[in-house]
């Protein structure tokens, strides 16, 4: 049987808005997947280790407080140098378009902005990690 | 045959003629937020089934039990503080944004710290990296207060600020310009958010471990009791449990018990309630997608309020039994689709607020949810809240909706409930045991949940969002909204690097020790830290080494049990 898909989701840096992602942890939970929450103020580091150690499929990032092309480039950086290629990247929260063509240069798969259905961000990474996965096997 | 019995009479007649149209009604009625189901419409026998009595549940304005109002003439005196929350990344560009908006009649300034401002850390601490002046002010020495408040005398203009977690640097640096300006401390009107409880729960940000936090409240409310007792020394953050999820019974319910939580911990030190239950108020939200149920909300803990000072603490003094209410509305309601649409929905939350007896208002802005608010958007929360207190004729008559069949039948409803779920927090062992306990996180997850699915089924309508969508086009809204300018951390980092240079650092390494051992000690009243923190900051000690000083006695709260 193919394994459930595991997710990290964390926040970064100092922003304690965390309403949002803890939704969408609990609508990923419902939807069968198996979700690690860093909770808040993470490292750069921390966030990519927890990935590594946790062997997850997806990470998910917040950023509510305008910090998002501070952290999130970075992660995706730290995530590359560790080999996590194959580890699907999303981020949510408060995020102007003109910053999203930068974040997905950067390696981010997919950015939610704020207002989207919870069955979205779910029904995305079902397939984004299916993709990927099925890239992998072939 | 009593009236109300032919009430029910009539009501019983009406029904069976309106059967088949009520029946369908039945199948699918209105709900509150919290699923209390609503009938078609209301009578004087509802109110008679709650036991209602006008003289005991309601009676009059600035009487107890204030249901109708704190005080007798209410917004006819003056009307509520325009308060619209707000700072830009530096002192001195928010010196000028304060100046600006006092000059367009904003009658309360709020204050907007950035992230490491918020959570004790320095410009130049690496943790504060990317953050610095972000979402507010970057503040890190008396030196930046100074600024703030260049020109702006502290005794004539109502000042609020949004700190938590640190309030107690925050509040010493708000005394020491205050008096330094020439205030009267004894007169000195403003007020500190100060609520560290509510940050374990909802909003994040936090430093200290509960217990840590507790005595910080404490300690600031004796010693602003004493120094300055017209201050507002804690704004209990309902409005951020709201924000986080909770419904409204929820959000009544915790924000009272945090209340009662500091006014419990004043009295584990030995001290009378009476001496600091005037300075514990209230920051709640009132939204335009919840009109009557936060209307009949706030009547309701107005009651309740009053009530629980006399069951609990014997309290008689009236300017004790006041439940102080800051109104304001969630940024979490608007929608990032025609964001113009988002000045509606605030002057609506203006109309709650002002219809719901409120101290003082503040609106969200149309463009919250893309930045930080422009000054531009700023001035049009700053109209809405004139155009409701000045033009529509709210501010004549106090408490107008009192008597209403549906708002005193809900206000009692709201009551009932949320003294139900105090009662819960009190079998906990109080609101710092229920955090720790994680019993209020896990409720709050539930509601917002709850709210978040109803929200994507279409349940709960969002215009613009879930119906009435325009094309992506036509959706763009303000093209120009607030931008941090990218070198403020480099300036900032500079400027803590001179203060360091140029002051005392034998006065700061002396005050910094002397914060140490007092904080060494078992908290009490002879070991406030309120003290300490002054001399510090007098002597130009940042947030950072204050609150790092802090950290290395107190340690830091365990996330993991984070909301």
């Amino acid at each position: 049987m193919e394994r459930r898909i595991r997710v990290l989701i964390a926040k970064a840096g100092l922003d304690g808005h965390q309403a949002g992602i803890r939704l969408v942890a609990h609508a990923l939970r419902d939807a069968g997947m198996e979700v690690i929450y860093l909770g808040l103020y993470n490292t750069v580091e921390q966030i990519v280790q927890a990935a590594i150690e946790e062997n997850v499929d997806a990470v998910g990032l917040s950023s509510l407080c305008g910090a998002h092309m501070e952290v999130i480039p970075k992660v995706a950086a730290e995530m590359r140098a560790n080999g996590l290629d194959d580890v699907v990247l999303i981020a949510g929260g408060v995020i102007p378009n003109k910053d999203i063509p930068a974040l997905s240069a950067a390696g981010v798969d997919r950015v939610f902005k704020g207002g989207t259905p919870l069955a979205e961000i779910t029904d995305y990474l079902t397939r984004a990690v299916g993709a990927k996965r099925a890239r992998l096997a072939g | 045959m009593s009236d109300i019995e032919r009430i029910r009479q009539a009501e019983r007649a009406w029904a069976e003629a309106n059967k088949a149209d009520l029946d369908e009604d039945a199948r699918q009625p209105p709900r509150t937020d919290f699923g209390l189901a609503l009938k078609p419409v209301y009578t004087p026998a509802d109110l008679a089934d709650q036991k209602f009595d006008y003289l005991t549940d309601l009676g009059l304005p600035g009487a107890f039990p204030f249901t109708r109002g704190n005080s007798a003439r209410m917004y006819r005196a003056t009307p509520w503080r325009i308060g619209q929350y707000a700072g830009f990344a530096t002192a001195r560009e928010s010196n000028t944004l304060f100046k600006n908006l006092i000059a367009h009649g904003q009658t309360e300034l709020s204050l907007a710290f950035d992230l490491p401002s918020q959570l004790g850390y320095d410009p130049d601490d690496p943790r504060a990296a990317g953050e610095v002046g972000r979402v507010g002010i970057s503040l890190a020495s008396l030196r930046d207060w100074e600024t703030i408040f260049d020109g702006i005398p502290m005794d004539k203009v109502y000042v609020y600020s949004v700190s938590n977690a640190q309030a107690v640097v925050t509040i010493a640096m708000h005394l020491a310009l205050a008096r330094r300006q020439g205030a009267d401390l004894a007169k000195l009107r403003g007020g500190m958010q100060n609520d560290v409880l509510k940050e374990y729960i909802a909003r994040g940000n936090y430093i200290f471990p509960i217990e840590a936090g507790m005595r910080l409240a404490a300690d600031t409310l004796l010693y602003c009791a004493r120094h300055v007792p017209e201050y507002w020394t804690i704004n209990v953050g309902g409005y951020h449990i709201c924000e986080a999820g909770a419904n409204t019974v929820h959000e009544g319910a915790y924000t009272l018990s945090i209340a009662l939580a500091y006014l419990d911990q004043v009295q584990r030190l030995g001290v009378p309630v009476e001496k600091v239950a005037s300075k514990v108020s209230f920051l709640m939200t009132p939204n335009h997608n919840r009109f009557f149920e936060d209307i009949a909300k706030f009547r309701a803990c107005r009651r309740l309020w009053a009530r629980l000072m006399v069951e609990r603490y014997g309290i008689t003094d009236p300017n004790c039994q006041v439940f102080r209410l800051y109104a304001h509305n969630g940024g979490s309601v608007l929608t990032r689709q025609q964001p113009e649409t988002n000045i509606t929905r605030s002057a609506i939350a203006a109309v709650v607020g002002a219809l719901a007896g409120a101290q003082n208002i503040c609106l969200r802005t149309m463009d919250e949810c893309l930045g930080i608010p422009s000054e531009e958007s700023q001035v049009i929360g700053i109209r809405s809240q004139q155009v409701v207190a000045y033009e529509t004729g709210i501010a004549n008559v106090v408490d107008p909706l009192g008597g209403s069949y549906y708002v005193e039948w809900l206000t009692t409803e709201y009551e009932r409930r949320i003294r139900e779920e105090i009662g819960k927090i009190d079998a906990l062992g109080g609101m710092a045991a229920a955090i720790a306990g994680g019993t209020v996180q896990s409720v709050i997850t539930h509601d917002a949940l709850t709210l978040q699915r109803r929200i994507d089924a279409g349940e709960v309508v969002k215009v613009g969002l879930n119906k009435f969508q325009a094309a992506e086009d036509k959706a763009k809204g303000p093209r120009r909204y607030y931008r941090v300018d990218p070198t403020v951390e480099q300036t900032r980092r500079a400027e803590v690097a001179a203060l360091r240079a140029e002051r005392d650092n034998d006065a700061v390494r002396r005050a910094l020790d002397n914060l140490r051992r007092t904080a060494e000690r078992p908290a009490g009243v002879e070991a406030n830290l309120m003290e300490p923190v002054m001399e510090a900051v007098l002597a130009y000690a940042t947030m950072g080494e204050i609150c790092g000083t802090l950290r290395e006695v107190f340690g830091t709260y365990d996330k993991s049990m984070a909301a």
